[in-house]
């Protein structure tokens, strides 16, 4: 994986001591709150509703040990003794206070991490396919462009000041596991005939108040030359953009309005007008951030691993995790561990301490000292041994991580909702608890087969309501909460948007509401029909039935 | 059952909730805030949260619309109840005794 430089450390010290000077100057007065809020968000730091949350970044969700067991570390030495992993592959601390921040901060520089620009409306943390390198299906990494594009964006004097946030995700591979139709800026590798790599610019997709699936606008650029097109969207995008209303100023409004086509038009425009670096420079810079992320050494192994076959065969419950949990590694003997953070009535993306330990430790013993954060709040080891993983499933499970659901009914994505959040119009935690609690049994899971639920608990769906195949999002009235479920969503490369069901449930219906739609599928759905294909095929109308018919 | 207003802030150190008391102070203690039910007496709290805010001691203080019956104090909005209390749902380190005893009453 990626290294700081010396300039990359320096520059990330430097800029912990400038917080630090900051924060004793707001704590003895010298700065008003109203000084120092853009001072701490732009180091992640937020306030919250119990209190402060600091948001670091995870570059494209990819972790070493040692930095997952310094997230455990500040989490017990600062916090109390957990963390949140996102949508975003972040993680969130919610509790630290301002005092110790900048020790914190110092603690996450020390092994090579930050919270700079996890706020703010400039360029985010850029997210990525969490199988990138390791999936049987991909073309290549896409890390290295990911660290190309963290390294342009970061501070980037021009796009620090946009006119709202801007998240971009990169995959290499043709199954998107990335969203990348979902954000502002979205990349998919490709191949040309000749075997080189471009890219498929997809631009304005994003989820929110105002959903949308992002539109193609280059099919194949050039690798050499994705900076300077990336560069020019961000002109156009700077230029134009709204900012009379920060609910119309992210790039999805501006590409409504103009129109794809003018849009595009104007990108191109400016793509040729900007003077830019040869793309020699950039492929040399890229020569050297892929040096990072080349292969580990991997031994040469048979597909098909005599201890994993004996062990499935004498545990069925192991056999299960393997099927649900386990993705195909592109080399053989190979195979990419999904970890569940979604156990039964728990926390969707919690870890505690003592987790994040017990995931480092695994991760040194099995899998190049590597693991990975999902945007579904799960943890992945890409490079587990298939003979090791029957010893990988037993310590997982010994410390409550050995769920089998991955992308089924129990695997929900939920933002922290109106526990922890000060936007949040309702909870969404008991929700996923109370559904995860009543999908439960694994049998019945693997049953019912690929079901994606996501519940927000405010329309700015930070908890991908618009795109979970069954969309929860939770709403007040009065002082009540509620809960509109939407159903036909997806993030997948055949993005769709959810449509709304009908009239809201309360938190007590919820769980039945779900039980409701679950049971009308299994009653309609075809031959090996999936979930999602079905609600396609018969569009909402069953499912209102069986919803809102008078008994 | 009386119905006003407490003053509620977020501690500028620490970040936590705290509401003040009748003696100036501030506490993590809904049950121990001051509560104005007259509007001029509500006034003159929203007052001293500006004044709290410019010595530095808390920061974002605002009143909170609650009802105080015998010694318990309650928000009536479900953000500021769950504000006061902290998360519904169990996480390391919640206060002890809960101050949810049961959710189902937040979400009442």
């Amino acid at each position: 994986m990626y290294r700081y430089d010396e300039f990359d450390q320096t520059f990330v010290d430097q800029r912990v001591e400038q917080f630090r000077s900051q924060t004793s100057r707001r704590l003895s007065g010298e700065l008003t709150e109203e000084e120092f809020k853009p001072l701490r968000l732009m180091n992640g730091l937020y306030l919250q509703l119990h209190g402060y949350m600091l948001r670091v970044a995870i570059p494209y969700g990819t972790l070493s040990a040692v930095q997952m067991r310094a997230l455990a570390d500040i989490s017990e030495k600062y916090d109390k003794g957990y963390g949140h992993f996102t949508t975003r592959q972040n993680i969130q601390f919610n509790w630290p206070k301002l005092e110790d921040t900048p020790d914190i901060l110092a603690d996450l520089a020390s092994v090579e991490m930050h919270a700079i620009q996890t706020s703010g409306n400039c360029i985010r943390n850029v997210t990525a396919d969490h199988w990138a390198g390791v999936a049987a299906d991909e073309l290549a990494d896409p890390r290295p462009v990911a660290e190309l594009i963290r390294q342009w964006s970061s501070l980037h004097p021009e796009f620090s000041f946009l006119p709202r946030k801007f998240k971009v995700a990169v995959t290499g591979a043709p199954a998107d596991r990335a969203a990348v139709k979902l954000h502002d800026i979205g990349l998919r590798m490709h191949l040309n005939e000749a075997g080189e790599r471009g890219w498929e610019v997809i631009v304005g997709g994003g989820q929110g108040r105002t959903p949308m699936v992002g539109v193609t606008v280059r099919d194949f650029l050039p690798e050499e030359e994705l900076l300077g097109y990336l560069e020019a969207i961000m002109r156009v995008y700077n230029l134009f953009g709204r900012r009379d209303n920060k609910y119309k100023a992210r790039i999805k409004i501006l590409i409504h309005e103009t129109g794809a086509e003018e849009f595009s038009r104007l990108v191109e425009e400016e793509y040729a007008r900007a003077p830019r670096p040869s793309v020699e420079v950039e492929r040399k810079e890229l020569d050297r951030i892929s040096a990072y992320f080349a292969p580990p050494h991997y031994e040469q192994l048979s597909a098909i691993s005599p201890e994993l076959e004996g062990h499935k065969l004498q545990n069925p419950e192991f056999a299960r995790w393997v099927r649900t949990n386990v993705g195909a590694h592109r080399v053989a003997g190979y195979g990419i561990v999904n970890i569940s953070l979604k156990p039964a009535g728990g926390i969707p993306g919690d870890a505690t301490a003592e987790q994040m330990r017990t995931i480092a430790d695994l991760a040194d013993r099995f899998s190049h000292s590597e693991i990975r954060v999902s945007h579904h709040q799960n943890l992945v080891l890409p490079d587990v041994k298939l003979a090791d993983l029957y010893d990988v499933w037993t310590v997982l499970s010994a410390d409550g991580m050995g769920e089998a659901n991955i992308g089924l009914l129990g695997d929900i994505i939920s933002c922290p909702g109106l526990d922890y959040c000060a936007l949040a119009t309702a909870r969404s935690i008991p929700i996923a608890q109370s559904i995860s609690r009543q999908f439960s049994d694994p049998a019945r899971l693997e049953e019912i087969g690929p079901l994606r639920v996501n519940i927000s608990g405010c329309i700015n769906a930070c908890g991908h309501h618009h795109v979970g195949h069954i969309g929860i999002l939770g709403l007040e009235k009065k002082g009540k909460e509620f809960y509109q479920v939407t159903l036909g969503g997806h993030s997948g490369t055949d993005a769709s948007i959810g449509g709304v069901l009908g009239k809201g449930f309360s938190e007590d219906e919820i769980a039945g509401a779900i039980e409701t739609i679950v049971d009308t599928y299994l009653a309609i759905r075809e031959d090996g029909e999936s979930f999602l294909d079905c609600v396609r095929r018969v569009d909402t109308a069953p499912f209102k039935e069986a919803l809102y018919a008078p008994a | 059952m009386d119905l006003g207003h407490v003053l509620t802030a977020n501690r500028l150190s620490d970040g936590l909730v705290v509401f003040l008391t009748p003696t100036s102070a501030w506490s993590e203690n809904i049950d121990e805030a001051v509560l104005a039910v007259e509007p001029l007496a509500a006034a003159a709290l929203e007052k001293r949260g500006v004044e709290f805010e410019e010595t530095n001691l808390v920061t974002g203080a605002y009143l909170v619309e609650a009802e105080r019956e015998g010694s318990a104090i309650t928000p009536t909005h479900v953000r500021e109840r769950i504000r006061a209390c902290g998360p519904t749902v169990a996480y390391l380190g919640a206060k002890t005794p809960p101050c949810h005893a049961e959710p189902a009453a937040v979400a009442a």
